[in-house]
C-alpha cells in the first residue's frame, strides 16, 4: 500500500532532508520515483557511473564488498548513494536488496534541473549532504586523536613520523 | 575582489561557468597575512572560507588539549580550507597559521551563507564545489584513520 503522508515523513525525518519545509518535502517526494524490488536485486554496481540517490521506504539494504563480503545493512529511512550528488563518478560499492523494499528514488537529472533553476530544495539538499560529511570528518578527527594518544603519548616529532593528515 | 584569472586556475572552481567564476570574483577578498599570524583558531569557529594563493600555512591541532602535543599537516597552494567550521558552524577541529607571508582568497561566512541561500545557482554550484574539496579531506583522514588503527593493533598485540 502506497502511503505518501508516511513516506514524505521519513524523508522528512532523515538528517540530509531535516531542513525542508513539509510543503518542499511533499514536492520533492513528487518529483522522485517509487520503485519496489524483489529481494537479492542490485540497485547498483560497483563501478556504475553514479546517478541519483535513493531513499528507503520499507525492507533493506545491503551494501556489498568486492569480494562479496556484506559491508553494511541499511533500513528504513536510510538513504544510499547520495554523494553521488556531490561528486560525478563511480559507485564505490554495489547495493542489493535484502528483502522485498520499497525505495524512493531522485534521479540525478532531477537533482540537477533543482539547482540549475536556483531551487532552495537543491541547495537545501546539499548543506545536508554536507553537514553529514562534516560530522563524519570529525568523528575520524576525534578517533584519530584518541588512537594517536594510544599509540605514541602524543610526543610531536612521533606524530608527525606516522603522517597523520587530518 | 580578486583577479578571476586566479580562480581560473583553481582545480575545484572548474565545475563553474567563466561566468559564474567572474561573480565570484567579486565576492572573494584577498588578504595577506604574515608569518606568524593565525588564520583560523582551534576551538573557535572559522571566521570563513579561505583559498591558498601563496606561502605556507601549518595546520595543527592539539592534542587532548595540550600546546606542547600537537598534530600538523600542511596544505597546498590552490586548497581551501576552514570549510568544515563554516558548513556546521561549529568550532574548528584545527588551528591555521602562516609560517611565511601568505596570501589567501577569503569569503567570511556571513558572505557564504549569504551565497548559497540566494536563489541563485552559483551559489548551489560553488556549494558543490566546496563539498567536493571536503569529499577529498574526508577521504585523506580515512585513509590516515585505517593507517593508525592497523598501528593500534600492532602496538596492542
Amino acid at each position: 500500500m502506497s502511503d505518501p503522508r508516511r513516506y514524505v515523513e521519513l524523508i522528512l525525518a532523515n538528517r540530509i532532508f531535516a531542513a525542508l519545509e513539509i510543503s518542499d518535502a511533499a514536492a520533492l517526494y513528487k518529483a522522485g520515483e517509487l520503485l519496489k524490488y524483489p529481494p537479492g536485486h542490485t540497485l547498483f554496481h560497483q563501478g556504475d557511473e553514479a546517478d541519483g540517490f535513493f531513499l528507503i521506504l520499507s525492507g533493506s539494504l545491503t551494501v556489498i564488498g568486492t569480494g562479496g563480503e556484506k559491508l553494511a545493512t541499511l533500513g528504513v529511512g536510510e538513504t544510499v548513494g547520495e554523494m553521488g550528488l556531490v561528486m560525478a563518478g563511480p559507485r564505490s560499492a554495489r547495493v542489493a536488496t535484502e528483502e522485498t523494499s520499497l525505495v524512493w528514488y531522485l534521479s540525478g537529472s532531477v537533482f540537477e534541473d533543482l539547482l540549475q533553476q536556483g531551487d532552495p530544495i537543491g541547495t537545501s539538499i546539499l548543506r545536508g549532504v554536507g553537514r553529514d560529511m562534516c560530522h563524519r570528518f570529525r568523528k575520524v578527527v576525534d578517533e584519530g586523536e584518541r588512537l594517536t594518544i594510544e599509540i605514541k603519548g602524543g610526543a610531536r616529532s612521533d606524530l608527525e613520523a606516522l603522517g597523520w593528515d587530518f | 575582489m580578486i583577479d578571476v584569472r586566479i580562480l581560473d586556475g583553481i582545480e575545484s572552481l572548474t565545475v563553474l561557468s567563466a561566468e559564474e567564476r567572474e561573480r565570484l570574483s567579486n565576492q572573494l577578498v584577498e588578504v595577506h597575512y604574515e608569518a606568524g599570524d593565525v588564520l583560523v583558531r582551534e576551538g573557535q569557529r572559522s571566521p570563513g572560507l579561505f583559498l591558498l594563493l601563496s606561502g605556507s600555512v601549518d595546520v595543527s591541532k592539539r592534542v587532548q588539549g595540550d600546546e606542547q602535543r600537537q598534530m600538523s599537516t600542511d596544505i597546498p597552494v590552490g586548497e581551501w580550507f576552514g570549510m568544515v567550521s563554516v558548513l556546521d558552524g561549529l568550532p574548528a577541529t584545527a588551528a591555521v597559521a602562516a609560517i611565511t607571508p601568505v596570501s589567501v582568497a577569503s569569503l567570511s561566512r556571513e558572505d557564504f551563507l549569504k551565497l548559497i541561500g540566494s536563489h541563485d545557482p552559483m551559489g548551489a554550484h560553488f556549494l558543490r564545489a566546496m563539498l567536493r574539496c571536503l569529499a577529498l579531506q574526508l577521504e585523506r583522514v580515512n585513509a590516515a584513520l585505517i593507517t593508525l588503527r592497523r598501528q593500534v593493533e600492532e602496538v596492542r598485540q
